[in-house]
């Protein structure tokens, strides 16, 4: 506690610096809505990583940085939230499509792209003529009525998929869509010398640049393809990272965990799940595989650090035409670490194009991904991570930067990705309860909260309901119950008090069955309300389309 | 189970040559183990599976493996397929065109394939209640994805969907799903149809 509270005393002598502070505009203030990709809750250098982030930290100096922030575990479900405030299966993006039995194909919510009966952010800013630019990873829908231009959206440079090469047009899996980027509604080529986050910047400057009306406030949202699959980054950014995870995740893992309890993230006191079974110990990894690793990982610490360099880019760019002062930053991610095992398709990466060519430090075509370990490692002390409820795959890096009132760097307040919605709605004084026509937001405004630090978020009577990729969770007070899919997982409810045990590592079930029939009481209650389909008893994703198939094929022999 | 995956597919096979002849003069025909072997007995052509020494063999609809010695002769990379009649599985959209240039035959582009598959007399099966019916725009499931010959850079377009889908899986089954592959990698479930008169 005392060193949080040094912690606190240093950032504040950098707080003359912030913007914002002093600003005396009567105009309203612009809106900045950064997304980073994959990235865990302490990769960025204020929140403890070992990446280099200054200008995200200086933003993080001037604002609040929330470490008990929470998306869904997968990306498109998360970034419909994000944009709209409502549960993501009110946005019509209940889940990845992939993870669905058959039957699930007609039902409300299960389309996988955003519907016509949520509203985004950009659309509510025009209520009041902002200008609105989105660059990046869309990913919520990519025909004719859900590209951003139909979204609210006045220009748009956007990636369609999930996820692509960082330098070309070019997917990052065997059988995918083809990775396409469109530019105000239409199919584009993509720039000369493309690379994913400074193009990213680049578009969102030339929309300023090109802007025929720039009195009027404006909405950028910069969704980065960065840290996503394949990592991928400049030579000069990565270099300085080469030695840096050498002690290998386990390692990684203590010193995670010790950083999170000095920046008061989890009590002094808390433990730290043990590696998952089903992950290799360090030790037991061959040299020539540990340099892949380390190389890997160097890669990502540079891919951030090069992102971070372009949104200081942006911030200069802001400077330089007077905006900065007038902007509230809000940084975040999509889910946790990404834990996928892509290093069976090393082999096929390298016939396509790309190459594991250690010696280049991840440049161009490199294809590098972090693997289980090591998202583990950098989701610690938390459980899990990307795909899974548990708290590694939730809980997310959130920044508030520019409102005046903000003075409590470090908060530990539970808080949701539907609450960057209605807070940005409150900032710029929009009404955050009515929503004629449209689902309500689920979301609370943070604004009171950073106002006045004693305004809870959320009281201990608001819950806050969850589910995507099979995985759910709901949480109320201090309490979480939460059941994990396989395969990591074991789909049994597990109930977990965060306050005490942020890393999930007592199931209490037994000791309170009386709350945790409540939680699942109001779980069951928010799954009706948003329509969350059951899964079928025993349901499994995987096995469950090998049984189809199964029947399906038993079929013909039966007629 | 993967040989009830091919007495799956040769029940499609079969029902698919039991056709009537109809009115439209044109008709996609799935290439078949048979006639594949005859145009690398013909040729001697090797295929990117065998150049490479391995390919994905998909376990469902999110696993595959990367399996030594899988190709059209061995999907599995163990098993010959138990009929000749068969879809030729483990090829390329390489593969796909040699064939064709040595048949005198094209693949379709995306938008035939879909025009195409209308006149479909293949057998299919619907879904689990239903008994099997012909092949229609809505419902290509449970036949192997069909190479395209709409490109996009070094990928093709895949029409149809596979085995191991379900009508929303896979991004496949219908029209306005996206499904590429690069031009050089099959899978167990991916073969190709070729243009054909339906009088042949």
């Amino acid at each position: 506690m005392t060193r949080s509270l040094i912690f606190l005393f240093v950032l504040q002598i950098f707080s003359a610096d912030c913007f914002g502070q002093e600003n005396t505009n009567e105009n309203p203030p612009n809106i900045v809505l950064i997304l980073i990709d994959d990235s865990g809750l302490m990769d960025f250098g204020s929140f403890g990583g070992e990446a280099q982030t200054p200008n995200i930290d200086s933003l993080a100096k001037c604002g609040t940085m929330f470490t008990n922030m929470h998306a869904s575990p997968v990306c498109a479900p998360s970034r419909a939230m994000l944009l709209t405030g409502s549960d993501n299966h009110l946005a019509g993006v209940a889940n990845l499509p992939e993870m669905l039995p058959k039957e699930y194909q007609e039902l409300k919510g299960y389309a996988g792209v955003l519907n016509d009966s949520v509203q985004t952010i950009a659309t509510r800013l025009k209520e009041l003529n902002y200008n609105t630019y989105v660059t990046g990873k869309w990913h919520l829908g990519h025909d004719e009525n859900t590209l951003p231009t139909k979204k609210g959206f006045d220009r748009s440079f956007i990636l369609g998929a999930s996820g692509a090469d960082n330098y070309e047009a070019s997917g990052y899996l065997p059988m995918k869509s083809t990775a396409q980027w469109y530019a105000d509604g239409k199919p584009t080529d993509l720039p000369e010398h493309f690379y994913s986050s400074e193009s990213y910047v680049d578009e969102m400057i030339r929309f300023h640049r090109e802007e025929t009306d720039p009195k009027q406030p404006f909405f950028s949202y910069i969704a980065f393809q960065a840290i996503h699959a394949p990592v991928q980054a400049p030579k000069e950014f990565v270099e300085k990272y080469q030695a840096i995870y050498s002690e290998g995740w386990d390692v990684l893992r203590e010193k995670r965990f010790t950083k999170a309890k000095q920046m008061g993230i989890i009590p002094e006191d808390a433990e730290m799940n043990p590696m998952l079974e089903e992950m290799n110990p360090w030790a037991s990894i061959s040299e020539k595989d540990k340099k892949a690793y380390i190389t890997d990982m160097a890669v990502m610490a540079g891919m951030l650090d090069a992102m971070d360099y372009h949104v200081g880019r942006y911030i200069a760019y802001l400077k330089e035409i007077g905006e900065a002062e007038n902007t509230i930053f809000i940084i975040t991610s999509d889910n946790g670490p990404d834990g996928g095992d892509y290093e069976k398709l090393y082999g096929w990466a390298k016939r396509n194009g790309f190459h594991r060519d250690f010696d280049k430090n991840g440049g161009k075509r490199y294809y590098g991904t972090i693997g289980p370990e090591f998202a583990s490692a950098i989701a610690a002390p938390f459980s899990y991570f990307k795909y899974y409820a548990g708290e590694g795959g939730l809980r997310v890096p959130l920044i508030i930067s520019g409102l005046k009132a903000s003075n409590h760097q470090i908060d530990n307040s539970f808080c949701f990705i539907t609450d960057i919605a209605p807070t940005i709605y409150d900032i710029v004084g929009l009404s955050t309860s009515e929503n004629k026509g449209y689902h309500p937001i689920s979301g609370k405004s943070m604004l009171p909260h950073i106002e006045n630090n004693s305004v809870p978020i959320y009281d201990s009577k608001d819950g806050v309901g969850l589910e995507a990729a099979a995985s759910s969770a709901y949480f109320l007070g201090d309490h979480k119950i939460v059941k994990n899919n396989t395969p990591l997982g074991d789909k049994q409810w597990k109930m977990y008090n965060l306050k005490i045990d942020p890393a999930e590592t007592t199931n209490i079930t037994s000791q309170n069955p009386m709350l945790f029939q409540t939680l699942l009481s109001k779980y069951e209650l928010f799954a009706k309300n948003v329509g969350v389909q059951p899964m079928p008893e025993g349901y499994n994703a995987q096995k469950e389309v090998g049984r189809k198939s199964f029947r399906a094929m038993l079929n013909p022999f039966k007629k | 189970m993967y040989y009830t995956f091919l007495s799956y597919l040769l029940i499609l096979s079969l029902a698919g040559s039991q056709e009537q002849s109809n009115d439209e003069n044109f008709e996609l025909h799935v290439v078949s183990y048979e006639e594949f072997e005859a145009f690398v007995n013909a040729t001697g052509y090797v295929t990117d599976a065998e150049k490479y020494g391995w390919s994905f063999v998909q376990q469902d609809v999110y696993k595959f493996e990367v399996v030594e010695g899988a190709n059209w002769r061995k999907p599995n990379g163990e098993h010959t397929p138990s009929s000749k009649y068969l879809p030729v599985t483990q090829v390329s959209y390489n593969d796909a065109i040699a064939y064709c240039e040595w048949s005198n035959t094209k693949v379709p582009n995306y938008e035939e394939y879909w025009e195409l598959i209308k006149s479909d007399k293949r057998a299919i099966v619907t879904n689990n209640n239903k008994p099997i019916s012909t092949v229609n725009e809505a419902n290509v499931l449970g036949n192997v994805w069909e190479i395209t010959a709409t490109t996009v850079g070094d990928s093709t377009r895949l029409a149809g969907g596979s085995l191991f889908c379900s009508v929303n899986t896979c991004h496949g089954t219908s029209k306005d799903r996206e499904q590429f592959i690069d031009k050089q990698t099959g899978n167990i479930h991916i073969g190709f149809a070729v243009i054909r008169n339906s009088h042949h």
